[in-house]
């Protein structure tokens, strides 16, 4: 063959079609693989939900189990109500109340009623990933996601 | 290339933390996390957060304003003109109180907590249990200002420069002003409020129990106003964002740190409106009203925590001008933000490297 001929060849089946797409399916891999990394290194399964009044762990509810668990003396001071994929969790204790959302489809948790004099910040709550946190600190009640425990660069103001 | 792109997105994420959480101390939550490794186990980080635990309910009983028995209380309820033995605690946190009221020509004032109850910012209005029982109680405090006549005379009780102590044969001392005013027959005594002082000083002895149990990283951050960052890992350093004072869910700054202490105050952290005016829980202690300098939020990062809350009160109080002259004299890394109500823009003035994230935010570098 000669050199030109070769030349002509090479132009002929550079960059044709199937090249593109080949190419294309690789860099779409190459993404696809660096975005999984990237969310399942951020975000960890949710396992339970812990809520807590004054610093004594008073409920746990468990996503794989589907259920509650009371701590004995505080069997009384919850109302569950289901609705949907959500349980509406309200819990009464002395004279402080708490109203939450439990979604078991989406794994998240939010305070959508609270009798404290600050109720429009806990209302504003939700959490979705380990660790995080909804505190209602004039009725002494912390709602705690719970996950692998992974670390997490504070946030202040 | 591609390998260490992978490896630096699952990095840090590996490192294993034990965290834990609690709202008995000081009226409001505290967060703490520890990094584990070979050393610092489980076992390591229970024992520091029990000892942690006991130090806090040590200081809240010595210094909470809301305990009847704590030796801020005694102060309170003192008579004018009287000394008070204190325990060592109180003794640190009045010192420090004193040299911050001097470093900032009184914008630091912990001697306004009647300034504080008369306008709605004590516990009592925010538990639930608010009912009128003074005699400067209004029926709605939401609706209506306080008596003027109340102001004005709870303004002459703010003198902390009249507060001394004294330390005599391993004894300490508190000295309370004899400064009393009298409204409708009732006499008023100076009331101070220690609770950023004591924060700060909790935070301050969190580190020193942290250094006795060997733990090096990890961080606590208390009533999301004030962090103590120890260290995050070998490579890296904590990533500090702070919330913005206007747009909730958002943040405006953020900055690495390790190993220092990082306090933030401002007005959207707890107030009320009446007739489209923001009446928030920082008093000015020279006007007995709540701040209206237009400096939303300070912050600042340094070394002692028992300071650091302390100043950024103080920034808050200072106005403008004044808090840039306290800056431009300042080593520690200092930020504020002040609304120019004539631009109808937010600025922030500092005299350090912050990262910037709200990009509609001028900054100005003093």
């Amino acid at each position: 063959m000669s050199l030109n001929k070769v030349s002509q060849e090479k132009s002929n089946t550079a960059f044709k079609k199937l090249d593109i797409i080949v190419y294309a399916i690789i860099i779409a891999v190459i993404v696809f693989a660096f975005v999984l990394t990237f969310v399942l290194s951020s975000k960890s399964p949710l396992n339970l939900i812990e809520v807590y009044c004054d610093d004594n762990l008073v409920m746990t509810y468990s996503f794989s189990q589907d259920s509650f668990v009371y701590t004995q003396g505080y069997e009384n001071e919850f109302k569950v109500n289901k609705e949907g994929d959500c349980y509406i969790v309200e819990f009464i204790h002395n004279d402080s109340e708490n109203v939450f959302q439990i979604d078991t489809n989406r794994k998240e948790i939010k305070m959508i009623d609270a009798n404290c004099s600050t109720s429009k910040d806990c209302k504003s709550m939700h959490i979705s990933s380990p660790n995080d946190l909804i505190v209602c600190v004039p009725n002494k009640v912390i709602i705690k996601a719970v996950g692998e425990d992974k670390i997490k660069d504070p946030i202040i103001g | 290339m591609l390998t260490s792109c992978f490896i630096s997105c699952m990095g840090n994420n590996d490192l294993k933390v034990k965290n834990y959480s609690t709202l008995l101390y000081f009226n409001t939550n505290i967060d703490c996390q520890i990094v584990l490794d070979s050393e610092i186990t489980e076992d390591v980080c229970d024992t520091a957060w029990g000892q942690i635990k006991e130090k806090l309910d040590t200081l809240e009983g010595h210094l909470s304003v809301y305990k009847p028995s704590s030796e801020v209380s005694i102060f309170n309820n003192a008579a004018a003109d009287s000394w008070i033995e204190v325990s060592s605690d109180t003794f640190l946190a009045f010192s420090y109180a004193i040299k911050c009221y001097s470093n900032t020509n009184g914008a630091y004032n912990p001697a306004v907590y009647l300034l504080s109850d008369l306008w709605g910012f004590t516990n009592r209005f925010h538990d639930g249990s608010y009912v009128k029982e003074e005699p400067y109680d209004r029926d709605n405090y939401l609706e209506q200002l306080p008596d003027e006549k109340y102001i004005n005379a709870f303004l002459q009780l703010t003198n902390f420069g009249d507060v001394n102590v004294l330390q005599e044969n391993n004894r300490y001392f508190v000295y309370k002003p004899k400064k009393t005013v009298v409204v409708d027959g009732v006499e008023y005594t100076m009331k101070i409020d220690l609770g950023g002082i004591g924060k700060g000083l909790a935070c301050l002895e969190m580190k020193k129990i942290f250094a006795n149990n060997n733990i090096t990283k990890g961080y606590v951050s208390v009533g999301s106003s004030s962090i103590l960052a120890l260290q995050k890992s070998e490579e890296d350093l904590w990533l500090i964002k702070y919330r913005h004072p206007r747009k909730e869910g958002e943040y405006y700054l953020s900055s690495y740190v390790a190993d220092y202490s990082i306090s933030t105050s401002g007005d959207y952290e707890n107030y009320y409106e009446y007739n489209g005016k923001r009446y928030c829980h920082i008093i000015n202690p020279f006007t007995g009203y709540p701040i209206s300098t237009n400096i939303v939020t300070s912050t600042v990062i340094m070394d002692n925590p028992a300071y650091a809350d302390a100043y950024t009160t103080a920034l808050c109080v200072m106005g403008k001008e004044q808090a840039i002259e306290f800056i431009s004299k300042e080593s520690d890394s200092y930020a504020f933000v002040y609304y120019d109500s004539e631009q109808d823009k937010y600025i922030i003035y500092t005299n350090a490297s912050y990262d910037v994230l709200d990009t509609s935010m001028q900054v100005e570098q003093i």
